[in-house]
């Protein structure tokens, strides 16, 4: 390539560069009036360790919170006051009722082995459901004994849903145009003898809730299929099978969802990037068809949002010392390579730009910054510029054997390429395990492989290109590479 | 540390093995005895929290806050750290979260607050017609639900198997084997140390000693990825010890230390935290790498040399090569 050639090509590159660092980093300002300019970084969602996150309260039916007592035995007066007063009892931070038909007290004031046994059970489930929705952090907490605090990441865009749909419990049912279905008035018959789960399942950019019929539920589904309406008719009019939780119908099955062969039913229609509203419908529904609760909870009110627990500060001063990281990793190649690290810290920059917006924008789900991600993008970071002074090593080494820079430089990269394939291979497939693996680690894998992916552009490819372009702009080859030859011939 | 440094500890491997064995004996004695130390927002908490309305919270929060404060260092309350709980429109709260309170002076101190709150928001008090109510509760929640931790093992594991054996397939069998095992070996050992340290354990430290782990794959691969473009004529020991991507390692190992020092110095003490295991975990990976992988390589080399000096011996040559020497 020409010298003009290559000098004009980066000058394009390097104006590329600061626009999208600029695009991703550049300080959030006023854009007028009403509009803002912010940066992609500030737009991450945050882990609730970065970020914080909402909470709510889970109080069993028969048990309320000492404020809510004072408060309604302040509005009492005389005899009503004292019914009230006589209706509860005070277990530390909480107010059980003392009616015996709520199940939470017995005759002699004592909590019944019923409730204590049930409310264990549905405190582990309540945690289940909540580590089934994937967030990095959460936390179910058990507040005196007999009620739940539970938060999650402000990272949840659907809040007020997850916290209600999680907290139901009660018996199922499958109801045709409001009447029981024959099958469930069969004496044994439940619910989870017609259906064996629901999944979330996605097809032609639109996610669904996929309800699956066992063999008795197909027949079920067969008999009545003719008889429901098309999901176009008036819904008033309309004939569907509801699947009702406690009586409230919570999906409702139109003649088209009905998959041929009548083994499956795809409501909920929704577009995938509302996916995460499905799940939260078929982990509770899942949970309820598989488990019997005796208690339940009261509907959830108040959803209270919390700031970092540790500092809302973190987060700025999370972002400084990352800046003060890539600084170094822009400088010290330089400083160690000479002008071939001027490549190494094109790398870096186009690193921070891809990772910067892959973390952003690769998927519509929930995808959050935390403490993980920091590690992550500094370890990519790291394997990158030490691969590329592996490199400069092994270029110095085939010059000192007498070969010309361009020799050199081809010499270098055949004898170093598997061993960057066979990094990054390695760490793409460590990336893809830990993909699956669940438990939290699904956002950070995601990550990881981000950039795992974008190391491995720049290394093999990226960076190979600038430094081909770097070099045909530099007047001298052997200053680019800070290398020294007893006799100066000049080799072009 | 160079490779002239590797020279002198290769051939004492089998120790640095042992230590790790003893510290993970004694990680898992510590935490059967002492449990283990979970972070500050999990386990048994006290709290104290108070709510008002939303006005108050806007405007008057910092004099409730002074008030609290001064009444918790009466009791001798140490606050854990605070829930600024907020919801618009209607009731706002403040919990404050303890640190080993005990009931006594938890009930002290909300009957000193409220008699605080009844004084000032009486007629011609500095708070007067703001309604403010005053609980405590205690709070136990699941430290890391034990499916997180069963899982989180389950992968460390096949996350070795794999890499294991795609280095099986590229470099042979027993480097496939070493390969497996001085991830797991990395990951094993930095939870040890965490865990014997008393830092406090949270899900961000599944992701440390999960980046830990890849980072010792890294340094294995770098290591026998320049084993073989090492020269022909080194063999055995030589090749094991000028193989071992020294340089390249304590290159990373310093880039990432770095790094995590600033994060740790400049952040709180959480981010300090989760900075201090990572550092933790890099540091195992490169302990195992340096130490533990040159020794268990020139095993493997000194058997494969041992098979190629057996061949050669036979007398047995190829046919091509056969047919180069007579040209």
């Amino acid at each position: 390539m020409g010298k003009k050639k290559s000098v004009v090509l980066m000058v394009l590159l390097t104006i590329v560069i600061v626009v999208l660092c600029a695009l991703v980093a550049f300080p959030s300002v006023p854009l007028g009036e009403i509009n803002r300019w912010s940066p992609i970084a500030e737009r991450y969602d945050f882990g609730a360790d970065l970020g914080g996150g909402y909470y709510t309260y889970y109080y069993p039916q028969g048990v309320i919170s000492e404020t809510v007592y004072v408060e309604n035995l302040s509005a009492l007066e005389g005899e009503e006051a004292d019914e009230y007063e006589d209706s509860y009892k005070k277990f530390n931070g909480l107010y059980l009722s003392t009616d015996v038909d709520d199940g939470v007290l017995n005759a002699d004031g004592e909590v019944t082995e019923t409730f204590k046994t049930e409310f264990e059970k549905l405190a582990k489930e309540v945690n289940n459901r909540f580590e089934k929705k994937g967030y990095s952090a959460y936390r179910v907490a058990v507040v005196d004994d007999y009620a739940l605090r539970v938060e999650v990441p402000k990272s949840e865009s659907q809040v007020s849903e997850v916290f209600t749909q999680l907290s139901k419990t009660g018996a199922l049912t499958i109801e045709k145009g409001g009447e029981l279905v024959d099958e469930l008035k069969e004496e044994d018959v439940t619910v989870s003898d017609l259906i064996s789960g629901f999944s979330v399942a996605t097809k032609y950019k639109a996610t669904y809730l996929s309800v699956k019929f066992t063999s008795k539920g197909k027949a079920m589904v067969s008999r009545v299929k003719s008889e429901l309406s098309e999901s176009s008719a008036g819904s008033e009019s309309a004939t569907t099978l509801d699947i009702k939780l406690d009586g409230a119908t919570v999906v409702s099955i139109y003649k088209d969802a009905i998959v041929s062969g009548n083994g499956e039913a795809r409501p909920m229609a929704l577009d995938q990037t509302e996916g995460h509203r499905i799940e939260t419908y078929s982990i509770m529904l899942n949970s309820v068809l598989d488990n019997e609760y005796e208690i339940s909870f009261s509907d959830v009110s108040d959803i209270r949002t919390f700031s970092p627990i540790y500092g809302s500060a973190v987060v700025t001063l999370l972002y400084i010392a990352l800046g003060v990281s890539l600084l170094l990793a822009l400088v010290l190649p330089i400083v160690k390579m000479g002008r071939f690290g001027v490549v190494s810290a094109y790398g870096t920059l186009s690193y921070f730009i891809v990772a910067g917006i892959c973390f952003k924008y690769i998927t519509g789900g929930v995808f959050e910054f935390s403490l993980g991600t920091v590690f992550v993008f500094l370890a990519g970071l790291a394997v990158m510029n030490v691969l590329q002074m592996q490199l400069y090593g092994a270029i110095k080494k085939e010059f000192d054997l007498g070969k010309t820079v361009e020799s050199s430089v081809k010499g270098a990269y055949k004898k170093t390429i598997w061993g960057v394939v066979d990094v990054y291979v390695v760490l793409l497939l460590a990336g893809i395990v830990l993909l699956f693996a669940g438990a939290g680690l699904f956002t950070m894998a995601l990550q990881a492989i981000i950039c795992i992916v974008t190391g491995a552009f720049c290394n093999l490819l990226w960076l190979r290109g600038i430094n081909y372009t770097l070099l045909s702009a530099s007047k001298d080859k052997f200053k680019y590479f800070r290398f020294v030859r007893e006799d100066d011939d000049d080799d072009e | 540390m160079t490779n002239k440094c590797i020279s002198k500890t290769i051939h004492k491997g089998l120790w640095f093995s042992i230590i790790v064995g003893v510290v993970l004996v004694l990680s898992i004695v510590f935490s059967v005895i002492f449990g283990v130390n979970y972070a500050a927002n999990v386990g048994d908490d006290k709290t104290l929290t108070v709510k008002m309305e939303t006005f108050f919270y806007d405007n008057k929060l910092e004099e409730l806050e002074d008030a609290c404060k001064d009444e918790f260092d009466k009791q001798g309350l140490k606050v854990n750290y605070t829930y600024y709980g907020e919801m618009s429109g209607m009731n706002c709260e403040v919990m404050y979260v303890f640190e080993n309170a005990s009931d006594e002076k938890l009930q002290s101190a909300k009957a000193e607050i409220l008699s605080l709150i009844d004084t000032n928001t009486a007629d011609g008090g500095v708070w007067h017609g703001y309604v403010m109510r005053v609980t405590t509760s205690s709070e136990n929640a699941n430290a890391i639900p034990s499916s997180y931790t069963v899982k989180a093992t389950i992968v460390a594991v096949v996350l070795s198997l794999v890499v294991g054996i795609y280095v099986a397939i590229r470099y042979g069998v027993w480097k496939g084997v070493i390969a497996c095992v001085a991830p797991l070996m990395a990951m094993v050992f930095s939870a040890s140390i965490i865990v014997l340290t008393r830092i406090p354990f949270t899900t961000s430290v599944f992701y440390a000693v999960a980046v830990g782990g890849l980072l010792a794959e890294v340094f294995t691969v770098l290591t026998l990825s320049k084993m073989r473009g090492a020269d022909e004529n080194e063999k055995g020991e030589q090749l094991v010890v000028n193989g071992v991507a020294c340089k390249e390692m304590l290159y990373i190992g310093l880039a990432l230390g770095v790094a995590l020092l600033l994060v740790g110095v400049i952040a709180t003490w959480p981010v300090r935290w989760f900075a201090l295991c990572a550092l933790i975990a890099l540091d195992t990976a490169l302990y195992v790498n340096l130490f533990v992988v040159p020794y268990a390589l020139l095993i493997v080399q000194k058997c494969a040399d041992k098979k190629a000096e057996s061949k050669t011996a036979s007398g047995y040559v190829g046919a091509q090569k056969k047919e180069d020497s007579k040209e």
